[in-house]
């Protein structure tokens, strides 16, 4: 498998008031293309931030952040935007639907926000991954009127639309119960063995390093385990 | 996109929606309306002026072109004796014009030679022009406003007057009355405010006034054509006319675009986390300020129907109820009101939208 993300020495520091805070102290991680991994550790470790790094949501203080050969740690807002827009899919833990949307409305976002016209191909993979996550009988519903687990498959569809380079899933089943914890677990499973998705959960739940092929452990704004020369 | 997120936060909304067209709606009729009757006052002032059927008009050079009403100081015999004789003329009627309480128009007339200038009144159902110092005539929109019919009494500045007729509408005044009662009470009796001048069938006017300045050689007395004389009517009062109008259109779109602000300040306040959400998907900070500004637009595009049609239902209504009100939408100030109306969505959801693609995706994500 060759190397999809790679950060060197990620540094990011945030001004609370007058104090400055190290979130992230030299991150070193690779991800290779295809994994279906997770990184895990307390709250307030840095996790969320490394994710915000890598999903190219902000700028890094110092450091490299790797993607496909382009290093995103420095892009400016707009280079940023666009990176996402085309290479970058995220789950979150509240499922951040549109709420006066439509399940199909959702996912159509995210297909006019990437801006490629739909094609045979595209409307297939639409089809294949709305089979996969179960949702078919759904997507005429509003996400008020769907389970907290039919919501959240339905905000993986929309993150996997796009055929992103990287799925980045915060706490994915941080809202859920865990027989739907466990469905949408498992249909990370399925994306990563079926489509070749790279999927890197973000998690403080060690439960969920068993449905992963890789577990990377983070303490304190490091990883500590799981990661090159960690 | 932005279609179906636009129609789905409308309708999500719609309370705010429905505020939202409505200040658009009320700056539509305001401009409409306002504009419309000042308009159509003037233009039926000027419409009735030139129904008297004179085509020259002597008036005090002090006097206003704006129905020349000031104290009566042209003196009637002398002059009839100067331009009567004068090649071409065919009749001269003079008038004292006064203003009674709610702008009514009353003309004092001397009712043969106001005839031979107009033609005569067309009078509707019973009735004949008065013969008595107390009696007047009523023209048929302040009839039906005033509930007014042949032998009523009625208080005209102040006098007792008995209606002897109702007369069609169209000839300058609301109120004829004789015009020895209007001198009387004014002190200026054999003076007039205006001369009506008729000329003979073919008689070219431009010529004939030449003849009638040579022969009176005063400078006191201007005299014009009827048609000029109606033209500067609107001229010289087009800057005060235009100055309400600049009124009414600021006060309209100052209302347009404080509601408008208003509404989608709040829509993207209670947005906040919706706009994260798109930006995270990559949205570009032009697509959300496009996406609010939209909205807004879509907001005024309806406001804006609503409005132009509220105002013909308005317009209707209120000239039925107030005959002599005069109210014209035109079509340019109908495409003026729906561009200032479309002027107010952009320029109040602006700052709206430069705060929805300003915030930070991150914390807007972070935003209960």
């Amino acid at each position: 498998m060759s190397v999809l993300l790679e950060t060197i020495d990620l540094r990011k520091n945030y001004k609370i008031g007058k104090i400055e805070v190290e979130a992230l102290r030299g991150v070193n991680v690779r991800i290779e293309a295809g994994e279906l991994a997770a990184i895990m550790g307390p709250s307030g470790c840095g996790k969320s931030t490394l994710m915000h790094l890598l999903g190219a949501m902000t700028h890094a203080t110092s450091g490299k952040i790797m993607i496909e050969g382009k290093d995103t740690a420095n892009m400016n807002d707009s280079q940023r935007t666009e990176f996402r827009r085309k290479r970058v899919g995220f789950v979150f833990q509240k499922f951040n639907l549109l709420p006066a949307l439509t399940a199909r409305q959702n996912i159509q976002v995210a297909q006019k926000i990437y801006g490629a016209p739909p094609t045979a191909e595209s409307e297939q993979h639409l089809k294949d991954i709305v089979s996969l996550l179960q949702i078919e009988g759904k997507l005429d519903r509003r996400p008020s009127e769907l389970s907290g687990g039919e919501q959240q498959r339905v905000a993986i569809a929309r993150a996997v639309t796009n055929r992103p380079a990287i799925l980045l899933a915060d706490e994915p089943t941080g809202a859920l119960d865990s027989k739907n914890s466990e469905i949408v677990l498992h249909m990370f499973q399925e994306l990563n063995r079926r489509l070749k998705q790279t999927i890197l959960l973000v998690t403080h739940n060690p439960e969920l390093a068993a449905y992963t092929n890789r577990l990377i452990e983070m303490r304190d704004g490091l990883i500590v385990k799981g990661s090159p020369g960690a | 996109m932005n279609t179906q997120i636009i129609i789905a936060g409308l309708r999500a909304r719609p309370v705010r929606t429905a505020v939202g067209v409505l200040a658009v709606t009320l700056e539509v009729v305001m401009i409409l309306l306002l504009v419309g009757l000042t308009n159509g006052t003037i233009y039926e002032t000027g419409h009735r002026v030139a129904g008297v059927g004179a085509e020259i008009v002597l008036k005090d050079t002090n006097s206003s072109y704006m129905l020349s009403i000031n104290s009566a100081v042209i003196p009637i015999a002398p002059l009839t004796e100067i331009i009567l004789p004068v090649e071409g003329v065919e009749a001269i009627a003079p008038v004292v014009t006064s203003m009674d309480t709610g702008l009514t128009m009353v003309s004092g007339i001397e009712p043969v030679s106001f005839d031979k200038v107009s033609g005569g009144f067309e009078f509707i159902g019973k009735g004949q022009m008065f013969t008595k110092p107390d009696e007047a005539l009523v023209d048929e929109l302040q009839a039906s406003k005033k509930n007014i019919k042949v032998g009523d009494t009625i208080d005209i500045l102040k006098l007792k007057f008995k209606v002897t007729g109702i007369v069609k509408n169209g000839k300058m005044a609301r109120i004829f009355v004789p015009i020895e009662a209007l001198q009387k009470k004014n002190h200026t009796d054999g003076l007039a405010t205006l001369l009506y001048i008729k000329l003979k069938k073919g008689v070219d006017t431009a010529a004939a006034i030449k003849r009638i300045e040579k022969e009176l050689n005063d400078k006191t007395f201007e005299i014009l054509d009827a048609n000029e004389w109606v033209t500067l009517m609107f001229s010289t009062n087009a800057s005060l006319i235009g100055a309400v109008f600049d009124v009414v259109v600021f006060l309209g779109v100052t209302i347009g675009v404080l509601v408008i602000f208003l509404s989608m300040y709040t829509s993207v306040s209670e947005r906040t986390r919706e706009i994260g959400i798109l930006r995270s998907m990559g949205a570009s900070k032009g697509s959300i300020i496009l996406l609010v500004v939209q909205e807004s637009l879509v907001l005024c595009v309806i406001g804006t129907i609503v409005g132009i049609g509220l105002s013909y239902v308005l317009r209707a209504l209120l000239m039925k109820a107030m005959p002599t009100l005069i109210i014209m939408i035109s079509g340019d100030w109908v495409l003026r009101a729906a561009v200032f109306a479309l002027a107010s969505g952009v320029i109040g959801s602006l700052y709206p939208s430069y705060k929805a693609a300003s915030q930070d995706p991150i914390e807007a994500l972070a935003y209960e």
